[in-house]
């Protein structure tokens, strides 16, 4: 892989809406990987929640902080095969993490082992040229939303 | 990091996220294991390469003497392990797991990693590669985990 992996049409659906909307707003730190450093330190605080509150406040900021460095690297120019690597990798660090904690519910096991797909799912990625990764956190916070309700 | 730094570090977050109490030495002694044991691949490699390592010195090297288990195949492979223990008994799982994920973490946050080994060989690093900035991170990390484990067996005292 000589090029950063091209993502499915379909992601472009939620995504061109966040892309305009970070096209004015300000981001005073430039370098993407302070963020997802503070999103793996969020990760690895998600281990230590016991609530359902919690684990949605602490996903959510992880998903901002994700899409924070995206938004960077676009705005500044600082796309490249090895800040996607970062991406991917620290986004499977972060599953991994968040994932291994609620492994004790039957729910926690549907996407602990929907995570391990997504690990060989990276490898495709990084392989075929194509983002085929699943968005996991994102589900998970739909889920926790939801079941708060219930 | 070294691997006094990953043990007490990584085992201390095991113990701590799955409620481990310390009158249980049993899983105290797999978290030890757990968070160190990762790091035996680096002696096979040092042996191995050890011409390599004599002309171009550990320095900035040291990511060349580890096997893909350093990886995110290695990070897959215990997630899986974790998977089937956590059938049997949760809190192993999580002991087992939980340690190994934060020592393969650390390193590939901290160091060098080539995270898609062996299908790219791209290398990548999140933080800048000076030899004061990881030796700062590996004091900080034993003294604060240090003190963390001596307050967490002081319990049963």
């Amino acid at each position: 892989m000589d090029e950063i992996p091209k993502r499915n049409q379909l992601t472009q659906l939620y995504r061109r809406p966040l892309h305009e909307l970070e096209r004015v707003m300000p981001f005073y730190i430039k370098d993407p990987n302070v963020y997802q450093l503070l999103g793996l330190i969020f990760s690895v605080l998600f281990l230590f929640t016991k609530t359902n509150l919690h684990q949605i406040i602490l996903i959510s900021l992880i998903l901002v902080l994700d899409w924070f460095d995206g938004a960077t690297a676009r705005i500044f120019s600082l796309t490249s095969k090895k800040g996607y690597l970062i991406d991917v990798v620290a986004d499977r660090i972060s599953e991994g993490l968040i994932f291994t904690a609620i492994l004790n519910s039957i729910a926690g096991k549907i996407f602990f082992s929907a995570y391990l797909l997504n690990n060989i799912l990276s490898f495709y990625s990084v392989k075929s040229g194509k983002h085929t990764i699943i968005a996991l956190r994102f589900f998970y916070l739909v889920f926790l939303i939801i079941n708060s309700f219930l | 990091m070294t691997t006094l730094a990953h043990i007490l570090s990584a085992s201390y977050i095991g113990l701590y996220s799955a409620n481990v109490l310390p009158s249980e030495t049993g899983f105290i002694v797999v978290s030890l294991i757990s968070a160190g044991v990762i790091d035996l691949d680096h002696f096979y490699f040092l042996i191995k390469d050890r011409k390599y390592f004599k002309q171009n010195g550990y320095k900035n090297n040291l990511h060349k003497a580890r096997s893909t288990l350093h990886e995110l195949l290695g990070f897959t492979i215990v997630g899986f392990i974790g998977f089937i223990l956590s059938f049997v008994d949760i809190k192993l799982a999580k002991i087992v797991t939980i340690p190994a994920l934060i020592h393969i973490a650390e390193d590939m946050i901290i160091g060098i990693s080539i995270p898609f080994n062996p299908i790219d060989k791209t290398e990548i690093n999140l933080i800048p590669q000076k030899t004061i900035i990881k030796i700062a991170i590996d004091i900080a990390t034993i003294i604060i985990f240090g003190l963390l484990w001596m307050k967490y067996l002081n319990v049963t005292s």
